[in-house]
């Protein structure tokens, strides 16, 4: 893993991190708040349901206790009425319950064999009743009230009206002798169907009450009127409390309650659809918001994270750049503040690198001009010729000791110039050097000239630009020698003045114009090529070595001197 | 990550491990014979299970709706007072369902009910028996000579003038002691006529709110009050006493039968303020329901079903693998 990620690019990574969390928080978030929002509308679902629920069983139970309540009192009168032969009064009282509760059709005793002891109408039965349910069941199980299907009333009012049959056994007079027979109630449906049509359970919400034995009692679903359909089926797997079916392709909740005293069983089916689509809405709503959000999370990340590996790139391309030597390119980046400075100052790096470059190139070449000239100065023939051909006249003389001398400076001088050591050297070495130089020179020239040191022995020591002196007493020598005078003077001074070493070279010659020192100083510090090379290289070399302090300093007065001044500042030499 | 695994399984260990719990359902809180029998049936319970009370509010509805609940929670066995007796069929074919045994207690389902399913028991007192005992204590208080009434017949026509007091009706208990106690005077040779018959829902309160009504209508010619329980004798004697039927003219607490008026009064359950109220002269008497044993019993019984014993060398008598009978026991000032 860790592997896989060091191969990817700092954007990726970025990238991808950024995306992961993300997405972890908000597949966890989105889940909680689904999880939360979805426990909570179920137990909306359940708690409503079971209050409607509870609402509906109430009212079938306060109108079926109606009934009870109605029984236990005929029961009474039953025993009085025929404990004092009052069976008239008795189908009177009946009559009357009729007339005062609507939803009794009819009231009647029936013996056990079947006979009509007393009823609210006046009709004859059938002895064929004892074989009815509700006849039977209640014969059977004496201490409850029995309450029978849906069925039409065939004994006393002739298939007219849908009733159910409240039965109930019940101890009477007969002869002075206790006998049992059954207490029959006949109720109105009808209220049974408004009670279920007073409840608003939703579109195609519905009401099934069904027997014990799973028989449709009453359905307010007019589809399902035998006890293979659906709600039934439904009802028989659930058979106690409440549970979210799917019916008829719509969400309903379902609760299944007994009804008191009847040995029913009432479902209400509550259709919930608008609920749980509301569910389904905010599941798809949260999975927007998830999506949209992993969306706009990830542009603004590649935004921000291209705002920084962008100008990275173009910062990386261009060390591959300079990877390859080139120093002139510049970097252009927009972007993140911190990047633009690291381009900037890389940029000001370059710059300087490239500076230093050059600084080390010019050197090196200047250095290996000086070299040049120094060489071309060493093999120059006509120096060399001169000399020799001094030292054979010196010698032809007999000046031995003369001889002896020349050759010992020119020996030096060479080794001198030969020697590569340093770009810098103390001054004591370069003055031996010009001292062997002048020597030699002096003896060419037969002693046209004299030359004097009047050099500070606390300067001694201090730096300066190898071979720098010579060229400079070169020129002296060559513009220097007055030939009217028998000797001409050639002075070289050393002194320290305000922490710069002074050199000056001093001869009594023509002198040279104002116009032509200016012009001077104008070629030396140009670029180009001039007949004057020695004067300019030591110029390019004093300026390079010692920065821009260092000057090179022509003063004349016609007739009269000229005098060369090399400025260097102590101790400031550029150690490159 | 080895180690919080382990750590993880042993709390779910310890979760699942510690005693069961068995749901008791009972039919209304303030019911005072329930909700004594409720504190004895926690009082019997050892350690090897625990009992967590529903309380129904006698409402069937709310029952069913606990009841499905606690199915829920895949529990294995079920203590039920039911609210209606005949709504039973229904949680025993949840039970089925779900393959839970059933032990029903004070209010008797329908036999066929019981019947219908192996895993269903009922523990109960025989309400014949009470209304049997019940008689019993009518004929102390006619010093058991049915041909010679005492003076208690004021109006001495042999015959005994009576109001009964029923519980609920359709209730089998009510029915049955309404019925027996009655059936079982007259086969002992007394007389009675039953001047009212007032259902008071096993109620103290409605008890004792009937009981101006049947004073109007049978005031002076009342001669005995049967209650089928004591709630709703206590509630009666309440009003009596505040119409004057009892005197307690030294007023030292106690009724003192001979110097000081008082109406005869019987009850059934034996509930502690009935037995008080027995020995303060009030209540002449009562059949004590032993809901003492009978929560031992059906502690005993829950405990043997859970552990899967053979209910065979069951301590107590099983008649036909439903039943468990728990005697009654007379209840007066003299015994």
């Amino acid at each position: 893993m860790i592997k896989k990620l060091n191969e990817l690019s700092l954007g990726q990574s970025i990238f991808l991190v950024t995306i992961i969390i993300f997405a972890a928080f908000l597949t966890l978030s989105t889940v909680l708040s689904n999880q939360l929002i979805f426990s909570r509308t179920d137990t909306l679902i359940e708690t409503t349901s079971k209050e409607i629920n509870k609402q509906v069983i109430m009212n079938y139970e306060n109108y079926l206790s109606n009934v009870i309540g109605i029984s236990n009192t005929l029961q009474k009168y039953i025993v009085e009425s025929t404990a004092d032969n009052k069976v008239d009064e008795l189908s009177q009282l009946f009559l009357v319950t009729t007339n005062i509760e609507s939803n009794i059709l009819n009231v009647a005793l029936i013996s056990q064999d079947g006979r009509l002891i007393a009823s609210s109408v006046e009709v004859e039965i059938a002895p064929d009743i004892v074989d009815v349910s509700w006849f039977k069941e209640a014969i059977l199980a004496s201490d409850i009230h029995h309450f029978s299907g849906l069925h039409t009333e065939n004994f006393f009012i002739e298939g007219k009206k849908d009733v159910f049959t409240v039965s109930k056994s019940v101890q009477y007079s007969e002869n002075d002798k206790v006998a049992t027979g059954v207490l029959m109630i006949d109720i109105d449906t009808s209220n049974f169907k408004i009670l279920a049509q007073q409840t608003n359970l939703g579109n195609k919400g519905h009401i099934v009450i069904m027997s014990q034995n799973d028989k449709i009692i009453y359905s307010s679903d007019p589809l399902c009127l035998t006890s293979n359909c659906s709600s039934a089926n439904i009802i028989s797997d659930i058979v106690l409390g409440g549970r979210l079916v799917k019916w008829d392709n719509l969400n309903m909740y379902v609760n299944v309650n007994t009804i008191k005293d009847t040995r029913w069983k009432i479902a209400t089916f509550i259709n919930v659809n608008e609920i749980t689509n509301t569910k389904t809405d905010i599941l798809i709503r949260l999975i927007l918001i998830f999506i949209l959000t992993l969306i706009t999370t990830a542009i603004t990340s590649s935004y921000f994270t291209r705002r920084i590996t962008i100008p990275m790139n173009t910062l990386k391309n261009h060390i591959t750049l300079i990877e390859h030597g080139d120093f002139d390119s510049r970097i252009h980046v927009e972007g993140q503040k911190e990047v633009v400075h690291l381009a900037e100052a890389f940029n000001t790096m370059s710059n300087r690198i490239k500076e230093l470059m050059v600084k080390v190139f010019t050197e090196q070449n200047e250095k290996r001009k000086t070299q040049f000239i120094a060489l071309q100065n060493q093999i120059n023939p006509h120096f060399l010729y001169n000399t020799l051909d001094s030292i054979v006249s010196l010698s032809e003389n007999n000046r031995n000791k003369d001889v002896e001398a020349a050759i010992i400076a020119l020996s030096k001088f060479f080794r001198m110039s030969i020697s590569n050591e340093m770009n810098l050297v103390e001054l004591k070495d370069e003055i031996e050097h010009v001292r062997n130089y002048l020597l030699i020179q002096q003896i060419r020239y037969q002693n046209t000239f004299v030359f004097d040191f009047e050099i500070d022995d606390e300067v001694m020591h201090h730096k300066v630009i190898k071979l720098s002196l010579q060229p400079l007493v070169e020129n002296a020598i060559l513009h220097g020698i007055h030939p009217d005078e028998a000797f001409s003077t050639i002075l070289i001074k050393g002194y320290a003045l305000d922490g710069f070493l002074y050199i000056e070279i001093f001869n009594e010659g023509y002198g040279i114009s104002k116009e032509r020192i200016n012009e001077i100083h104008t070629m030396i510090a140009s670029d180009q090529k001039t007949n004057s090379m020695g004067l300019k290289n030591v110029y390019q070399r004093l300026k390079l070595s010692f920065g821009n302090d260092a000057d090179l300093i022509l003063e004349s007065e016609l007739d009269e001197y000229t005098k060369v001044i090399m400025k260097m500042p102590i101790g400031k030499e550029e150690s490159l | 990550m080895k180690r919080t695994l382990i750590v993880f399984v042993l709390f779910l260990s310890a979760c699942s491990a510690g005693p069961k719990t068995v749901p008791l359902f009972i039919y209304d809180g303030n019911d005072a014979y329930i909700s004594e029998f409720e504190i004895k049936i926690h009082q019997a319970v050892g350690e090897d299970f625990l009992i967590k009370t529903y309380e129904s509010q006698n409402s069937q509805i709310i029952q069913n709706e606990q009841i499905d609940q606690v199915f829920k929670d895949k529990h294995t066995l079920l203590i039920i007072n039911p609210v209606d007796r005949l709504s039973v069929y229904a949680i025993i074919e949840k039970a089925r369902q779900n393959d839970t045994t059933l032990i029903f207690f004070n209010r008797e389902p329908l036999e066929s009910d019981l019947y219908s399913y192996d895993k269903a028991y009922y523990v109960g007192a025989d309400a014949t028996q009470s209304a049997e005992l019940q008689a019993s204590v009518i004929m102390d208080l006619f010093d058991n000579d049915p041909k010679n009434l005492n003076q208690l017949d004021k109006n001495q026509d042999g015959i005994i003038q009576t109001v009964i007091l029923k519980g609920e009706q359709g209730h089998q208990d009510a029915e049955a002691r309404t019925k027996f106690v009655i059936q079982e005077l007259n086969q002992a040779g007394y007389k009675i006529q039953v001047l009212d018959i007032v259902i008071a829902n096993w109620d103290r309160e409605i008890a004792y709110s009937l009981m101006d009504g049947l004073l109007e209508k049978n005031g002076e010619a009342m001669e005995l009050l049967i209650s089928n329980n004591d709630a709703m004798a206590l509630g009666a004697i309440e009003r009596l006493s505040e119409k004057g039927f009892f005197k307690d003219s030294n007023q030292n607490g106690i009724i003192d039968r001979v110097n000081e008026p008082w109406f005869p009064v019987v009850g059934i359950d034996g509930i502690s303020t009935a037995i008080e109220s027995i020995k303060a002269g009030y209540l002449y008497g009562t059949v004590k329901n032993d809901s003492q044993n009978m929560a031992l019993i059906i502690i005993e019984l829950t405990k043997w079903l859970l552990e899967k014993r053979s209910l065979e060398d069951f301590p107590y008598e099983i008649k036909s693998g439903k039943y468990v009978w728990v005697n009654y026991q007379k209840m007066t000032l003299d015994e």
